[in-house]
C-alpha cells in the first residue's frame, strides 16, 4: 500500500498515521500534541494559500502547518 | 505548610478549577529551580492551611517544551504533598497517559476528570472505580465551570493529604521509563475504564466552524471581531482612562498642591511632578488593561483565538509568526502593554520573544493623538488623513520586517501544531478573574520601573534648579544639544529632542511637554510649530516618535514577560536603530529630491 504524507490528503479524506519522520524532539512533541503512529487522522479543512490543515484525531481537533504535517506518513483509508 | 500542585494539559479547565478551589486570593511567586512566575494560593483544606501552585499546562512529563521544563524543574526541586491532576474527559484518548506517568512517579495523586458534564452529553462514559484501583489514587468526576463534583474532589484532597509525606523527585525523566512502557499501560486502561464514541459529535462546533473559518468569509468576519474588540476597548476605555486621570488630577490640586508652602520646592517637585505623577501613568493604563483582558479572556475562552491563529496563519508564518501574534499586533494598536502581556498564550519561546519584538511597532492610541496634532498643524485637511495612513502602513512594515529579518536567527524547528478546542461560552467569574489578575501583575511589576524612570526625566529637565523645564540649560537641554549630531541629519532641533526624552516616559506626556516649554497651546502653539519645523522635519520627526519606544510602560512590560534584561536592551535598541534609519532615510532622500 503507497506512503503518503498528511499534507497531501485532501479534505474529508482517512488516514492512519504510521510514522513520524522528523528528529527525536520533534517527534515527542507530535506525540504529545497526539499526532501517534498507529492513529487514524480525518483532513476536515486546509488553510487556504499555503495554510495549515485541520485535522481530527481521535477525540481531540489540531491545527497542523503544512511543513509539520509532510513529517507525517500516513496510509490513506480513502 | 504543605504543598499542593495542579497538573494538566492545556484546555483542561486546570485554571477554572484552581480559581474556583482558590477565589481572588492567588498571587504570583518565584520557586527555587523554576524561572517564571507561577500562580499560587494559600487556601483551607480540611482543618490545614496548604499551598496550591497552579503549573503551566503540559502535554506529557519528559517533554522538551518550556512549560514541561518548568514542571519537572519544580517537581525536581520543591517538596509535594499532593499532586491534582485534571484530565480533559471528553479527550481521555490523548490525556490517559499522563496520569499513567504521575502513577509510575509514584505521587500521591487526585485524578479530576474535568468537563465531565460535556463528556457525558457526548456519551463518554467512565468506570472511575475501577480507574482509581488500576491508577492506584482516587479518581472523580468534575465541572470545574459549574461547580459539579467540586465537593467531592475537595474531600479526596483532604483526606488524601491527611498523613501525607512530602516528595521530591530526582532526575524525573529517568524514573519516568521508557514511552512505549507507558503507552502500553494507557491503552490497557482506557480499554477497561473508558467508553467514548467512535466519532465525538460536536455539531454546535462544526456549525460555527463552517461559517467562522469558511474559506472566503472567515478572514473578512475575523477582521469585523477584532475591529469590534478594538472599538470597545477605545470606546469604554478612553473614558475610564480619562475618569482615572481627573481623579488623581483632583487629589493632586486638593491634597497635594497644598504641600507646596511647607515642603522645599525641589522635594515637592520630586515627589509631586516626578513620583506622583509617575503612579499616576501608571495607574492610567488600569481600565485599558482590564478591559482588554475581559475581551481578550471571552475570545480565548471561547476558542476563537485558536481559530484566529488558522485564519492568518498562512500569511505570519512568511514573517516567522504565527497567527496568535498577528491578533496581539493588532491589539497593540489600542495600547502596546497588554498585547504584549497577552503573548503569553505562545508556549515557544522563540515565537513570544519574536512576538514581543514586533508588537511595540503597533501605532498605539497615545502616539496617534500626538500624530493627529502634528498632521492638523503641518498639513492640509486634504493631505492629513493620508499621512496618518502612511504612518499606519509604515507600522505595519516595521512589525513584519522587523520579524522578517530578526526571526531567522530567533525562531527554531519546534513544530506548529495547536490545539483547536470545540466553541465554549466563556464564564463571568473566569473572566472577571483574568482581567483581575492581569491588573495586579502589571501594578506589581511595572510601578517601581516606571516611577524609577518617571524621577530620572523629572531629574533630566528640573536639574540645575531655578531654571525652565526643560529648557536650554537644563540636563534635557544639554542631552538634546549633545544629541544634536545624531540628530540633525534626520531634521530634529534641540527643542524636538528634549520632547523625544519626555516621550520615552509616554506619548501622553508629549503635547504637554511642548505646552510647558514654550509656554503656548491650542492654535498659537500650533501656528508656532508650523514656523519650526516644515512638512519634511515634521513626517521625520512624526516616523521617528512611531517607531522609537512607544513608553516606558512598553519597557517595563517587556522586561517583565521577558525576564531578561539583554532582551529588553535589544529590543529597545532595535526600535532605536530602525527609527534612526527610517528617519535618515525619509529626511536625506525629501531633502536630496528638493523638498
Amino acid at each position: 500500500m503507497p506512503t503518503q504524507n498528511l499534507s497531501n490528503l485532501g479534505v474529508g479524506e482517512r488516514a492512519v498515521i504510521r510514522d513520524i519522520a522528523a528528529e527525536e524532539t520533534v517527534r515527542k512533541r507530535m506525540y504529545a500534541m497526539g499526532l501517534r503512529a498507529g492513529r487514524e487522522a480525518l483532513v476536515m479543512r486546509r488553510g487556504r494559500l499555503g495554510g495549515p490543515l485541520q485535522v481530527r484525531v481521535g477525540s481531540i481537533t489540531l491545527v497542523v502547518r503544512r511543513r509539520d504535517a509532510a513529517r507525517v506518513e500516513v496510509v490513506s483509508l480513502g | 505548610m504543605k504543598r499542593i500542585v495542579l497538573i494538566g494539559m492545556p484546555n483542561t479547565g486546570k485554571s477554572t478549577f484552581f480559581n474556583r478551589l482558590t477565589g481572588a486570593s492567588s498571587r504570583t511567586g518565584n520557586w527555587p529551580g523554576v524561572t517564571v512566575d507561577l500562580l499560587a494560593a494559600k487556601i483551607l483544606v480540611g482543618t490545614e492551611m496548604v499551598e496550591v501552585v497552579d503549573l503551566p499546562g503540559i502535554y506529557d512529563l519528559h517533554g522538551f517544551s518550556d512549560d514541561e521544563g518548568v514542571v519537572r524543574q519544580f517537581l525536581e526541586n520543591n517538596p509535594v504533598e499532593l499532586v491534582c491532576l485534571v484530565l480533559n474527559s471528553t479527550q481521555l484518548d490523548h490525556q490517559l497517559g499522563l496520569a499513567v506517568q504521575v502513577g509510575r512517579l509514584g505521587l500521591n495523586c487526585v485524578l479530576l476528570l474535568n468537563m465531565s458534564d460535556e463528556a457525558q452529553h457526548l456519551g463518554v462514559r467512565v468506570d472511575t472505580d475501577k480507574m482509581a484501583a488500576e491508577l492506584g489514587f482516587p479518581v472523580v468526576l468534575l465541572s470545574a465551570r459549574r461547580g459539579h463534583g467540586f465537593p467531592r474532589a475537595k474531600e479526596l484532597m483532604t483526606s488524601a493529604l491527611a498523613g501525607a509525606a512530602p516528595c521530591s523527585l530526582l532526575a524525573l525523566r529517568r524514573q519516568l521509563g521508557g514511552d512505549d512502557a507507558v503507552a502500553r499501560q494507557t491503552e490497557t486502561l482506557l480499554e477497561r475504564t473508558v467508553v467514548m464514541p467512535v466519532v465525538l459529535e460536536r455539531l454546535t462546533t462544526e456549525r460555527l466552524d463552517r461559517v467562522l473559518l469558511h474559506p472566503w468569509l472567515g478572514l473578512p468576519l475575523f477582521f469585523g471581531f477584532m475591529f469590534l474588540v478594538f472599538q470597545a476597548v477605545y470606546t469604554l476605555g478612553a473614558p475610564l482612562q480619562d475618569g482615572v486621570a481627573w481623579v488623581l488630577d483632583e487629589v493632586r490640586g486638593f491634597a497635594l498642591q497644598p504641600l507646596q508652602a511647607v515642603l522645599p520646592h525641589a522635594v515637592y517637585g520630586l515627589l509631586v511632578d516626578g513620583i506622583y505623577d509617575g503612579v499616576a501613568t501608571v495607574a492610567s493604563f488600569v481600565p485599558v488593561i482590564i478591559l482588554f483582558f475581559f475581551l481578550m479572556a471571552v475570545v480565548e475562552d471561547t476558542g476563537y483565538l485558536s481559530r484566529a491563529a488558522f485564519l492568518t496563519d498562512a500569511l505570519m508564518a512568511r514573517f516567522g509568526l504565527d497567527g496568535r501574534g498577528f491578533v496581539m499586533l493588532l491589539m497593540g494598536f489600542g495600547c502596546n502593554v497588554p498585547a504584549l502581556m497577552g503573548t503569553r498564550v505562545m508556549r515557544s519561546r522563540a515565537l513570544r520573544l519574536l512576538s514581543m519584538l514586533v508588537i511595540p511597532f503597533s501605532l498605539c492610541s497615545a502616539r496617534l493623538q500626538v500624530f493627529l496634532f502634528l498632521t492638523t498643524a503641518l498639513f492640509t485637511p486634504h493631505q492629513a488623513p493620508l499621512v496618518l495612513f502612511s504612518l499606519y502602513m509604515v507600522s505595519f512594515a516595521a512589525a513584519l520586517g522587523s520579524a522578517a529579518l530578526v526571526g531567522r536567527r530567533l525562531t527554531n524547528n519546534e513544530p506548529f501544531v495547536l490545539e483547536l478546542p470545540p466553541y465554549r461560552l466563556p464564564s463571568l467569574r473566569q473572566v472577571m478573574l483574568r482581567g483581575w489578575h492581569e491588573v495586579r501583575h502589571f501594578l506589581h511589576r511595572a510601578s517601581n520601573f516606571i516611577i524609577a524612570g518617571v524621577v530620572l526625566v523629572w531629574l533630566l529637565t528640573h536639574y540645575p534648579v531655578a531654571i525652565p523645564p526643560g529648557g536650554p540649560a537644563s540636563l534635557a537641554g544639554m542631552l538634546g544639544h549633545w544629541l544634536s549630531p545624531v540628530l540633525d541629519p534626520i531634521g530634529i532641533g534641540a527643542q524636538m529632542a528634549v520632547v523625544l526624552v519626555f516621550g520615552f516616559v509616554a506619548k501622553e506626556i508629549v503635547l504637554g511637554s511642548l505646552v510647558a516649554m514654550t509656554g503656548l497651546q491650542g492654535d498659537a502653539l500650533v501656528s508656532y510649530l508650523g514656523h519650526q519645523m516644515d512638512w519634511v522635519q515634521a513626517y521625520s520627526f512624526m516616523l521617528f516618535v512611531l517607531l522609537y519606544t512607544p513608553c516606558l510602560s512598553t519597557v517595563a512590560t517587556l522586561r517583565s514577560e521577558s525576564r531578561s534584561w539583554s532582551y529588553t536592551a535589544f529590543s529597545v535598541s532595535w526600535a532605536l536603530g530602525l527609527a534612526w534609519v527610517a528617519s535618515f532615510a525619509f529626511y536625506q532622500t525629501a531633502r536630496a529630491l528638493g523638498y
